[in-house]
């Protein structure tokens, strides 16, 4: 899902590239705003474009919205963090003991399609309604990327290796850290990557649905309680939510760039 | 084998203790402070109650902004939630010792066995025009009789907007059956209805004052009036177990929401003054919308009309004994 | 195998490594093995809720029972299904199978068309990245402006909320053709609609089939948020959300129930298709690879 995770087949140069970027997303914006002022959308309920970009910049400087955007942040951020603490271990257990793998893989697969949304009663039960149902919710969301991420990146690890070292006399859990971690590095990093993207949604939509207190979510929500609701706020919220989105994804290719940067060698080797 | 157990509460604990491992706010414990001998034997004096934001919770709000909680030596701090079903888990995990809900939904919690209902305290009776059924301008909709088979919204499917309702329109000769409810979120009601996805708007306050001042709307029924005339639609309730350890908190805080209502049974300001604090609404407009009536007595007479209607339509499966919920009026 | 071991770099769902087939008996153990494990975990949780004994969690045994009541105790003609269940559940999997194909066909055409074209894609690739981090329940009142209630509104959420994993896993795929085979193409002369099909294509394939199967687990779960929306009146989700209103817990856990067998059956129908598909492809890449 990495758009630009792969180099471009025709690359074009980097200002060029940005310039573009720009062009395409100043092209988007001024149709916002055609289809509002122009009336095709009631303007009531899709404001134009420059009001909402307008109401980002006040929204940056309201040190309430602020204490809602560090909420979020935070909550995105423990989630993410437990989710990969979770599941990459989860996922080199399953991925190299193939009998816990079988007894668990239907489990696994009967969980997975489990909406987050119905289970915010049974979580608000046991643990409470704090920051920590944002959480849970969030970490059993972003939970499933990185596992099987995780996994996949175990079956890719070259077996001539293991073998060598395995020669050497190192048992499994050497062997599993010296040779399929590091080999399965790059598939984990994919993997949380489309779960910060995974998280970041879940985080908002939950605080839209069950928050209370502070969040982004919760601010958007308040928005819609005004009568009439506050349309400009509730986008203006949503932009900042999709521009940090951008920006987080953006990081974390750039990481995986350099930090992996054999990997996408070889990727390119063989292509 | 961590992932191993079916069972998604397994999946819920294990996120639970990660997340209790790291996360450092929010928590679930109740503040309670030492039963002081100085306070009237109250078993605790600082509580949680959730509300909603919402015009009805007002009493709660005025009732801590005149101090009147304080001179019964109580601390109530306020939790805001979205809706009603979302503060039972809260409830009956001690998350707050009582929340502020509507009938409807609270006596159907105690129907299905999920919860051990008690009402604390009446809060909300429908009042005149704080409720009404209207259509655009331009509608063809005149009278209560062209509601018949069109669409019309509410909150959510089997509430006490429905409930009301259906008993108006039968007063007034209309198949209640013919009615096609919708559920639509708060935010919604204005562009579904602009855009003729519902026929009739079923709306409160401040939409009622808006719609008419802004919109130039008509108002074709009150779903208020009649055979539903005061119907009560919140209180504050908290379970019979949490009642049976703090009776006297429990006595206290009703005599707090039943003077805080007398106080604003004829003082607009008390009321509007706090509801820019945990509503949407403004001051200018909290100076003008029609506010339910606060109830400053309990009376279950009025109550038991409720559960009947809701047996009536097979929302309960068993009559509920309203008055057996219900506590004494201690307040003068 | 290079293949597979790209496309589970991008795709969080997995993708079988294509196996030679596994002697009979033991996959029939390997079967026999999880059933065993499934058994035992039901126990499990049946006893774990019998002691805890809480009406926010009914014994799987009452779940059972209410959804046979609920959906599945209706006439033998009708496949036991109930009215409720054929008021319900058809109407959902519609939405899901309908929403599904849109995103779908969206995905792979706008992948195609930015995949093919650097030009097109550094145009369009911050505003769809935009697009895709933005939580969908914020853009409610948007979509309802935009489409109306109803079956528009809800197909339209379930189009916007999965065609991004279809749409650039289809372009990434598009845009790591080999240059070899581009090469090749020129020389033969192929036109552009010989090349998207016999070369681009096929080769994107295996990334679009990861891209869709991310998206066919999605629309499970976008179906329901779809049926939360204002103005439905059916539905898995819609009936998940109201037995909730209603504290009729049992039958939440019903439905709860009902959408991880729903996925799970998904995900393997899907894994039978995509191994014959991806079958046909390697043998219409061996001459060539």
């Amino acid at each position: 899902m990495s758009a630009s995770a792969l180099a471009p087949a025709r690359p074009a140069g980097t200002t060029t590239r940005w310039s573009r970027r720009a062009a395409g997303a100043l092209a988007f914006a001024a149709l916002i705003e055609l289809v509002s002022r122009t009336g095709l959308a009631d303007r009531e309920f899709l404001p134009p474009a420059t009001e909402i970009a307008a109401r980002m910049g006040t929204l940056a400087l309201d040190p309430a919205f602020r204490a809602h955007a560090l909420t979020s942040l935070l909550a995105w951020a423990a989630g993410l963090g437990l989710a990969t603490a979770a599941a990459v271990p989860l996922g080199l257990l399953l991925g190299s003991v193939p009998v816990v793998d079988a007894a668990t893989r239907s489990v696994v697969e009967f969980l997975r399609p489990i909406p987050s949304v119905a289970l915010i009663p049974l979580v608000a039960l046991v643990i409470g309604t704090g920051l920590q149902l944002r959480i849970s919710l969030v970490v059993y969301a972003a939970l499933w990327p990185i596992l099987y991420n995780t996994m996949y990146g175990l079956r890719g690890v070259d077996p001539l290796a293991k073998e060598s070292l395995r020669s050497y006399g190192f048992g499994p859990l050497p062997v599993l850290l010296r040779v399929s971690l590091p080999s399965a590095a790059p598939f984990i990093s994919t993997g949380v990557r489309l779960a910060a993207g995974v998280a970041l949604i879940l985080t908002v939509s939950t605080e839209i649905v069950a928050g209370r207190g502070e969040g982004v979510g919760v601010f958007i929500y308040f928005a819609g309680l005004a009568v009439p609701a506050r349309m400009t706020d509730i986008l203006a919220g949503v932009c900042w939510v999709g521009l940090f989105g951008v920006a987080v994804n953006a990081l974390l290719v750039a990481f995986e760039r350099r930090a992996f940067r054999w990997h996408h060698a070889r990727l390119e080797e063989r292509t | 084998m961590r992932l191993g157990r079916p069972a998604r509460a397994a999946i819920i604990g294990f996120a639970l203790t990660l997340a209790a491992a790291c996360s450092s706010g929010g928590g679930a414990t109740t503040a309670s402070a030492p039963p002081a001998a100085s306070n009237g034997g109250l078993e605790k004096t600082k509580i949680k109650v959730a509300t909603l934001p919402a015009i009805d919770s007002a009493a709660l709000y005025v009732a801590i902004d005149q101090g009147l909680f304080e001179k019964e030596g109580l601390e109530v701090t306020p939790q805001v939630v979205q809706a009603a079903p979302e503060a039972i888990p809260m409830l009956l995990n001690g998350e707050i010792d009582a929340m502020f809900g509507n009938y409807v939904s609270m006596f159907q919690a105690q129907d299905k066995g999920t919860l051990k209902l008690r009402i604390l305290a009446e809060g909300s009776r429908a009042a005149p025009d704080s409720l009404s059924i209207m259509v655009l301008p331009t509608s063809p909709i005149k009278t209560p009789k062209d509601l018949e088979g069109k669409t019309i919204n509410v909150n959510v499917l089997h509430n006490f907007q429905e409930l009301a309702l259906t008993q108006v329109l039968k007063a007034n000769n209309v198949d209640p059956a013919s009615i096609k409810y919708v559920q639509v979120t708060f935010q919604n009601i204005m562009p579904s209805w602009k855009s003729g996805q519902i026929d009739a708007a079923y709306l409160g306050e401040p939409m009622v004052t808006a719609a008419t001042s802004t919109m130039g709307a008509r108002k074709i029924l009150d779903p208020a009036s009649g055979p539903a005339a005061e119907f009560p639609i919140s209180g504050y309730v908290s379970t019979q177990e949490w009642y049976d350890k703090n009776p006297h908190v429990a006595a206290a805080f009703q005599r707090a929401i039943h003077n805080a209502a007398k106080l604003m049974e004829n003082n607009r300001e008390v009321v509007s003054k706090v509801l820019p604090t945990f509503t949407q609404i403004d001051a200018a407009t909290a100076a003008t919308v029609t506010f339910p009536y606060f109830s400053g007595n309990d009376n279950p007479v009025r109550l038991q009309r409720v559960a009947d209607w809701m047996l009536e339509a097979h929302w309960l499966n068993k009559a509920i004994d309203v008055k057996s919920l219900m506590s004494p009026t201690t307040s003068g | 195998m290079k293949v597979a071991a790209d496309v589970a770099a991008e795709a969080p769902a997995p993708v079988e490594v294509l196996p030679a087939r596994a002697p009979r008996a033991a996959g029939l153990r390997r079967a026999a093995f999880r059933w065993l494990v499934l058994a035992v975990l039901l126990l499990l949780w049946e006893a774990a809720t019998r002691a805890a004994g809480s009406a926010f969690f009914p014994a799987p045994s009452a779940i059972v029972v209410r959804m046979r009541e609920m959906w599945f105790s209706g006439p033998p003609q009708r496949l036991f299904l109930t009215d409720v269940a054929v008021r319900n559940i058809l109407p959902s999997l519609g939405r899901m199978a309908a929403g599904f194909a849109g995103g779908a066909l969206a995905g792979v055409v706008l992948g195609l068309a930015v995949g093919l074209s650097a030009r097109v894609y550094d145009y369009l690739d911050g505003v769809l990245q935009f697009l895709r981090a933005v939580p969908p329940p914020a853009l409610v009142t948007v979509f309802l402006v935009v489409f109306g209630f109803g079956l528009r509104m809800q197909l339209a959420f379930i189009v916007f909320s999965i065609v991004w994993p279809v749409l650039l896993n289809t372009a990434d795929g598009a845009r790591s053709v080999e240059p070899l085979h581009l090469q090749t193409c020129q020389v033969f002369r192929l036109s552009r609609a010989e090349r998207l099909w016999r070369v681009i294509l096929p080769s994107a394939l295996p990334k679009m089939f990861a891209g869709l199967r991310l998206a066919l687990s999605l629309s499970l779960i976008v179906m329901v948020f779809s049926e939360l929306l204002p103005g439905t009146t059916n539905g898995i989700g819609f009936q998940l959300t109201e037995a909730y209103s209603m504290f009729d817990l049992t039958a939440m856990w019903a439905g709860i129930v009902l959408l991880g067998v729903l996925g799970y059956l998904l995900n393997e129908l899907f894994l039978v298709a995509e191994r014959r598909v991806l079958a046909w492809h390697r043998a219409a890449q061996e001459p060539v690879g």
